[in-house]
């Protein structure tokens, strides 16, 4: 009767979470990693009521934050006017649109729109590759310790391709024609800059 | 008003300082300007290129320089022995895994003017793989030259308050599990 | 008849040939090799020189004005500006020292030097002051403004 009795309760506070019938993923919330880490923790609330027990899970309200300056756009980036403002060095803003293990977050849940979601995603590789996310990385299998690279890793900044994808340019051609390196990404062009030092994306 | 008799009244005018780079996380080709015009003197008012009047530079940390772009892989520094099949050309990494302080030292060589002067410019340069300098260098040195590129900092090092303070940007929907 | 100098004045003066060398060879006698002696060559390394000489009243000109550019951005960028700011913002007060004078201040008179690179400063920011800042002049600057006829 008391086993009832409970999944009766869990029923009621699974719709009263709108979520579907899963007991065990519900419960267990990991605290992610990362600048936002108090997103969508829950607190098992258990009550009496009786022979009545209702367990449930509230979710933690979290403290106040700032609101918006433009609260009826659908994009994040549009809804804080932040379109042109952010690069690669802005590790904190990075940080909420990509998971535990350095992926993007999927679209359809972050709710940017394409432009900008490509645009995080490009910052996102760079600042990876600069080695301003260390802790947002893939997670090694159990119990594997990975080998002491012979070379520290060489510093870089503004990278556009993986490491591994470029060669060498042997012959730079002549001084009319030269095969440039390119540097930063040109979707990022249109980044607002303070100073008249006009961007160069070909070294 | 001659400027030269009154210049050398000044005491110590043509005393020779040391300064210090720090070329952590910096581009390589921005300390090396640097360096070139300290190296020549061009940073004094009483410049002439007749005149030696440049000082010592000490670089240190240049292992932990940075390239921006692809510029590990994808530069290449040539040279010549002059023997035939003497050529050889290696990208700025393998540069850099065979002798980490070559790459400043051939971008400030190839910023100074190629006159009989360089070499001696470039013996006042010293570069240091680490931050490890020697003693006597130490005690010479007068001033730390501030670093021309703001190393942006990475996500561990900011502290919580900073990461409480920053606007959450959107918030999950209610059943979204983070992973 | 004019005797400015003792070969000029004695009777007896050689054959003109052997003045005309000599006169040439006075002008290459810090030459080197026999270029200070032999007339054939001599002759076509002293007009050459002569066409360098002539070029290099002009260059000089060029030249110094190119140190004291160099000389004036050093001074300038102890001071936390650039060279081209400095000039164009003295322009801009009227402020008709040259080049030369500028260089010499900025070795022999840093102070006053200091104080015309505050000037510019002024003058540059006045825009920003305009905009943003209370109306209150800058400190320790007392003329900014003259209009530019």
């Amino acid at each position: 009767m008391a086993a009832r009795c409970v999944m009766q309760s869990v029923r009621t506070a699974l719709r009263s979470v709108q979520s579907d019938f899963n007991p065990k993923g519900l419960f267990q919330r990991i605290p992610v990693l990362g600048s936002a880490p108090c997103r969508g923790l829950r607190n098992v609330v258990e009550k009496k009521e009786g022979k009545t027990t209702v367990i449930e899970g509230v979710i933690e309200s979290t403290p106040e934050r700032p609101q918006p300056p433009n609260p009826t756009a659908k994009c994040p980036i549009y809804r804080w006017n932040l379109q042109n403002k952010y690069n690669y060095v802005d590790v904190l803003l990075l940080s909420q649109f990509i998971r535990s293990d350095g992926g993007m977050l999927p679209r359809r849940v972050t709710g940017l729109c394409a432009q900008e979601h490509n645009k995080i995603a490009i910052c996102v590789q760079m600042a990876h590759r600069a080695g301003l996310l260390p802790d947002h990385r893939p997670r090694l299998p159990e119990g594997h310790v990975p080998k002491p690279k012979p070379n520290p890793p060489l510093n870089r900044y503004l990278t556009r391709y993986s490491v591994k994808s470029v060669q060498p340019i042997f012959r730079t051609g002549l001084k009319w024609c030269k095969k440039r390196m390119p540097v930063g990404h040109p979707a990022l062009k249109n980044n607002i800059r303070y100073g008249p030092k006009p961007l160069y994306l070909k070294h | 008003m001659s400027s030269f008799s009154r210049s050398a009244q000044q005491w110590a005018t043509f005393a020779r300082s040391w300064l210090l780079i720090d070329a952590r996380l910096q581009p390589p080709g921005k300390i090396s300007s640097m360096c070139a015009v300290r190296l020549q003197g061009k940073h004094k008012p009483i410049y002439h290129p007749l005149s030696d009047i440049g000082d010592h530079v000490v670089v240190m940390n240049t292992r932990h320089i940075a390239f921006s772009g692809n510029k590990w892989e994808q530069k290449v520094y040539s040279s010549h022995t002059g023997y035939p099949g003497g050529f050889k050309q290696l990208t700025a990494a393998q540069m850099h895994k065979k002798d980490s302080t070559a790459i400043i030292k051939l971008a400030v060589y190839g910023m100074l003017p190629r006159n009989i002067t360089r070499r001696t410019m470039m013996q006042r340069l010293h570069l240091f793989p680490d931050d490890v300098i020697p003693e006597d260098i130490l005690k010479n040195l007068t001033e730390e030259l501030p670093q021309p590129r703001k190393i942006p900092r990475k996500l561990s090092e900011y502290t919580q308050e900073e990461r409480d303070a920053f606007p959450l940007l959107w918030n999950p929907p209610e059943d979204f599990r983070m992973k | 008849m004019v005797f400015l100098t003792l070969s000029c004045w004695t009777r007896c003066r050689g054959p003109d040939r052997y003045w005309k060398v000599q006169e040439l060879l006075k002008n290459a006698r810090h030459f080197r090799g026999r270029k200070n002696r032999c007339y054939s060559l001599a002759v076509r390394a002293v007009r050459r020189a002569f066409v360098y000489a002539t070029k290099a009243r002009k260059t000089k000109r060029r030249n110094m004005r190119t140190l004291w550019i160099s000389r004036i951005a050093a001074a300038t960028r102890e001071h936390g500006m650039k060279y081209p700011a400095l000039v164009h913002n003295l322009l801009k007060c009227s402020v008709q020292l040259n080049r030369r004078v500028l260089c010499d201040l900025s070795i022999t008179e840093p102070r006053s030097f200091h104080a015309l690179t505050a000037l510019s400063r002024a003058r540059q920011q006045e825009g920003f002051r305009a905009a943003l800042g209370d109306g209150t002049e800058p400190p320790g600057v007392f003329s900014r403004i003259t209009q530019l006829q």
